[in-house]
């Protein structure tokens, strides 16, 4: 059986027998860096996009009920109270994951691996405390604004006149929502804090 | 890309390419999500560079970097779950082969099958850093760096005789 000096000699070996990559000049690092950049955008993007396209579509909403309802008290309030239920997520959201996205790099101001992770975790978890306890008064809110807004312009006789159509509806509109931000959170959120938690469990575990 | 290349790191990244498919290798038994890995090395590395002070080897600093990044990597991989096949499955058993090539590739596959910090201390250890600089890299203490060692030996020796038989 092998000593450990004596797989040390064949690790030294592999630096041979291992296929080695052609040698790197300047156009063909820039060449990988590039498409490096590229990669980090897209998936940068892949999660903000449709978060911005969300955001734009209700502000777009709200701006139209605001600016045709100008003269209507109650409409008018509602399409205000939806802008101002959402501003502060928007900025927040900008913020975090400008944060998030800034400091992502696994080899930025850490020393350790172990420090790498505990970086990652703590940015992660951070981001997604921040995403549920928003996501847990928005919904409800956005959504009861919402059906209240398009009860009160599409449907004749309004929210009074259909009170348990509204109340189905509430429930489906934040039923969907619930499941759309369970699969998000599980993906983006969930399982990549799961991994980390058992590799930083390694760490701990004094053998 | 802000402006050319450091000269200086092209030359000891070209020196040192072997570091990061060593790890490459350990960590990702996909072709494809090795040689994906390999680039995001570069990359990181790259865009680590300006605060390598030199205190370090740069192959000390290159491990440390390429080990980051491929257990930040390793998570992101979605059918990470999926049995990967052996690193050496797909070779037809070659009576030429040369014994060094087969104990090399004997020697990684079973590294690979050590937990993904077991690997990263391993790797340091075949590649001679001392207890403190492994310690540094893994951010562990130097005593359990020195038990897990003792640890990952008769791991890896169990493993080489599976892989053997």
């Amino acid at each position: 059986m092998k000593t450990l000096e004596e797989l040390k000699k064949t690790w030294s070996e592999s630096q041979t027998t291992l296929t080695t990559p052609e040698e790197y000049d300047q156009a063909s690092l820039e060449k990988v860096f590039q498409s490096r950049v590229k990669k980090h955008l897209n998936k940068a993007i892949a999660y903000f996009w449709p978060a911005l396209v969300w955001q734009i579509t209700v502000y777009a909403l709200l701006s139209h009920v605001i600016v045709k309802y100008w003269s209507e008290g109650e409409t008018l309030g509602l399409g205000i109270v939806g802008v101002v239920l959402f501003l502060p997520f928007t900025v927040m959201l900008m913020k975090k994951f400008k944060g998030m996205a800034r400091t992502k790099s696994p080899s930025d101001t850490v020393t350790s691996l172990h420090q790498s992770l505990l970086h990652q975790r703590a940015l992660l978890l951070g981001f997604y405390r921040f995403k549920m306890r928003y996501e847990l008064a928005l919904i409800p809110l956005s959504s009861v604004v919402g059906i209240l807004l398009i009860f009160k312009l599409y449907v004749p006789g309004g929210i009074y006149a259909h009170l348990w159509g509204a109340v189905v509806t509430l429930f489906v509109a934040i039923l969907l929502f619930a499941i759309a931000l369970r699969s998000e959170n599980r993906k983006n959120f969930e399982q990549p804090l799961h991994h980390l938690q058992l590799a930083l469990e390694e760490f701990k575990r004094e053998e | 890309m802000e402006g050319p290349i450091d000269t200086t790191f092209i030359h000891l990244l070209n020196q040192h390419l072997g570091i990061a498919r060593k790890v490459g290798r350990i960590y990702f038994p996909d072709a494809d999500d090795r040689e994906d890995a390999f680039q995001e090395m570069m990359y990181q590395l790259w865009k680590s560079y300006p605060r390598f002070d030199g205190r370090s080897k740069f192959s000390t600093w290159m491990y440390s970097v390429c080990l980051n990044t491929a257990f930040t990597y390793r998570r992101k991989i979605r059918n990470e779950k999926m049995e990967p096949l052996s690193l050496t499955h797909d070779r037809i058993p070659d009576h030429a082969m040369a014994s060094e090539e087969e104990s090399t590739a004997l020697l990684f596959d079973a590294i690979a099958q050590l937990s993904p910090l077991n690997r990263a201390i391993v790797i340091l250890y075949l590649e001679e850093l001392s207890y403190e600089e492994i310690a540094a890299v893994t951010g562990l203490s130097r005593s359990n760096v020195s038990v897990r060692l003792v640890r990952i030996k008769k791991e890896l020796e169990i493993l080489l005789k599976e892989i053997n038989k």
